[in-house]
């Protein structure tokens, strides 16, 4: 498994925020939300909540009944020809892939983009053996070459600008600088077109995988699914478990949204349906076919009726372009393999809630990821949950902070009635003179000086409300006015 | 080692079920007779579909040339070699392909023409490679055309290869009319019925829909990264 770093989401979000070239490229996000925003309307506003609602309910289905969906599609892909492995969790994963390369003497092993690889970190375990792995999709490539975890879920190299690239480019290919975008894409597709003709062995991910046919679909740009599916002899596709859809027909829903949520696409220019390997009367595509399907954690999100739903997910990154936060701190911070709203929640979910207990609480539960979400995940209510659970443990084990609980109680006595109220508003409005400047708080003292570090709290009102309230002759309330 | 029977197990548990899988229902569809029903109603809208597919075709950056005849597009298509100035196409064995008579037409040029197969010709099956990588162009026929999307349907067979619309640096992709189907959900209905009998049903295919492409550097659309950056859709009508 790559490493862990969501202990540091503070240092590296400060980090992303005071980077110019970063805050630039995520300035860019508004891209993919115009892009999204304008093909939700060429496809209809209603036609998409229709389909969004269908989409709900094939997974609803195929959720409750896993284990058969599971079953059905690794019968159909060794009806095929093709070999599965259900791997519990990374290391079993790692182990297998890396015994189908050593059986099959690999040396070379070409990759399309695939979050679930990431999360196996299964290049670093190729390398170790001797076997070059080559990322194929260019934002991954990039990222590769940089020796970093992917930015974001559709556009792994969002944060590198083009000198980066063309610098990375000359440091490590030693081709010369660049400041032209299409001829560093041309660096890329020239190097990486050899890499393609010679290797012996080609990784995807699965965007779905079709229990009735055994078919795994893969959905790219750039054409690199295509070939690491057809032209190496070993094809091995990895998947998590929860992306098993129950029909071909369901397809029809899905990748309307996935596309149009993602890059605001019709359709990507290459939807691949593999199915096993060669057959017979083909003439070229893989000779074997390798899936393996990782539970690795997804089966306690799947036990835990309040995080079920996050299973749902078809990674399409709409919720990460939405983000106020994400598009302030950026991929990077989350630490881990999947950023944004739905990586702070199934990251904590599958690398533990006590290791990435910052993230449930980087983001200001706006609904912005629900809003936009093709399949309606309610992340923020999935964030409060995981809140509770990192301060009071799973199911309440853990008392609550004892400072925090004596906060409470001193809270619930304060507002439980009128006369306490009335006096810590009193008290309230002596103890901050003299901190006040103008009708804010720039500092409160310490135990609560980190709330004031960035921002200013309003000043107790002299006159509470109620008294106002009170004084004021309430004129007859009549039809529009304004009841300011 | 997770075998398959722990994995499900521990799904089951998650699922807090028991090891009994209830039936799931799945609604019998009768695909013979969708597909039939489905045929009629796309013959009637002919037209309409041709239009709604030249018009997401140009969209999705297709080059199109809508012609009349199988004459018309060997003519369009040779007009598209000598226009890229190419010395080396590879080919498939789509029946609309072989009827166009393109190895002649383009030799007249001095254009070689190459179907790539190991089955009928005389290539070795390792040697299929390297044509397709060392070609100017792949010309291939297609199975279907979807027109909501523009995505031109390849299934991979006999004298049908992978390569011949991918590792060549331009596709040119000749359909017929009578293909056009409006969506994807078409598309599989259609796919479905023709499977039905097989045992072994060659679920393998690809949607083209436009040139390679990524937005991977500053989000700034490049086209042809890994596979074709300049694609043509030839359509003939009669």
């Amino acid at each position: 498994m790559p490493s862990i770093r969501t202990k540091e989401f503070t240092p590296r979000a400060s980090e992303a925020i005071n980077n110019p070239t970063i805050q630039e490229s995520l300035g860019r996000l508004s891209n993919f939300r115009q892009g999204r925003e304008e093909a939700i309307a060429e496809f209809g506003q209603e036609r998409w909540d229709e389909y969004k609602k269908r989409a709900q309910e094939i997974k609803h289905e195929t959720m409750e009944h896993l284990d058969h969906y599971l079953d059905m599609l690794s019968t159909n892909v060794e009806r095929a020809g093709g070999h599965v492995f259900f791997a519990h969790d990374v290391q079993e994963a790692n182990d297998y892939v890396a015994g189908v390369a050593q059986a099959n003497n690999v040396k070379t092993v070409i990759k399309s983009k695939s979050m679930v690889s990431e999360e196996m970190g299964i290049a670093d375990v190729l390398e170790s053996m001797g076997i070059e792995p080559v990322e194929t999709d260019l934002g991954e490539y990039i990222i590769q070459l940089a020796k970093e975890a992917p930015y974001h879920i559709i556009a792994p190299a969002l944060h590198k600008s083009k000198e980066e690239v063309s610098e990375l480019f000359e440091r490590i290919l030693g081709t010369p600088a660049q400041s032209d975008i299409t001829a560093l894409a041309a660096i890329a597709r020239k190097v990486l077109r050899e890499k393609f003709l010679k290797a012996d062995m080609g990784m995807t991910g699965a965007n779905f995988g079709v229990a009735e046919t055994g078919t795994i679909v893969m959905v790219t740009n750039e054409g690199n699914g295509r070939m690491s599916s057809s032209l190496p002899k070993v094809h091995v596709a990895t998947m998590g478990m929860e992306r098993v859809i129950p029909r071909l027909a369901d397809l029809s829903t899905f990748l309307p949204l996935l596309t149009r949520s993602a890059t605001g696409q019709r359709i990507t220019s290459y939807v691949s349906f593999a199915t096993g390997p060669r057959r017979s009367d083909e003439e070229d595509g893989p000779e074997a076919f390798h899936l393996v399907i990782l539970d690795n954690g997804r089966s306690n999100m799947l036990a835990d009726p309040q995080l079920r739903e996050a299973l749902y997910c078809i990674r399409c990154g709409a919720c990460l372009n939405a983000c106020p936060v994400y598009s302030k701190v950026g991929g990077h911070a989350y630490g881990w393999v999947y950023p944004g709203p739905i990586g702070a929640v199934v990251t904590p979910s599958l690398v533990g809630v006590p290791i990435a207990k910052d993230l449930p609480f980087a983001s200001t539960l706006c609904g912005a990821c629900r809003e936009v979400c093709p399949l309606n995940i309610d992340i923020p209510r999935m964030l409060l949950k995981l809140r509770s659970d990192a301060n009071e443990g799973p199911k309440g084990t853990r008392k609550a902070n004892r400072v925090e609980a004596m906060v409470m109680r001193g809270w619930r006595m304060t507002v439980g009635g009128p006369r306490m109220f009335t006096m810590a508003g009193k008290v309230a409005t002596l103890l901050q003179w003299p901190l006040s400047r103008n009708r804010f708080l720039r500092r409160l003292p310490p135990p609560l000086s980190g709330w004031t570090r960035s921002r200013d709290f309003p000043k107790v009102a002299a006159k509470p409300f109620r008294s106002r309230w009170a004084a004021m002759a309430l004129p007859p309330s009549k039809e529009g006015s304004d009841g300011d | 080692m997770a075998t398959k029977e722990a994995f499900l197990t521990t799904v089951r548990e998650a699922l807090a079920k028991g090891g009994q899988t209830p039936a799931i229902l799945v609604p019998e569809v009768d695909v013979i007779q969708n597909a039939t029903d489905l045929r009629k109603g796309l013959a009637q809208r002919k037209d309409a579909l041709l239009s709604q597919l030249q018009k997401n075709a140009v969209l999705q950056e297709w080059n199109v040339v809508t012609v009349g005849s199988e004459a018309e597009a060997r003519d369009a298509v040779v007009a598209i070699a000598k226009g890229l100035d190419a010395d080396l196409v590879v080919r498939t064995s789509h029946p609309m392909i072989e009827r166009l008579g393109l190895d002649e037409a383009l030799a007249a040029s001095s254009i070689e023409s190459v179907l790539l197969t190991s089955r009928s010709g005389n290539l070795a099956p390792d040697r299929l490679q390297d044509i397709a990588a060392r070609a100017d162009i792949g010309i291939t026929g297609v199975d279907y055309v979807i027109a909501e999307t523009a995505s031109a349907t390849l299934v991979s067979r006999k004298g049908m290869t992978r390569m011949s619309s991918l590792l060549p640096p331009v596709h040119i992709a000749v359909a017929h009319i009578d293909q056009v189907v409006e969506n994807l959900g078409d598309l599989l209905t259609l796919r479905e019925a023709e499977l039905a009998e097989e045992d072994a049903p060659n679920w393998y295919m690809n949607l083209v829909s436009g040139p390679s492409k990524t937005a991977d550097i500053e989000q700034t659309i490049v086209i042809g990264v890994h596979g074709p950056g300049e694609v043509h859709l030839v359509i003939i009508t009669g």
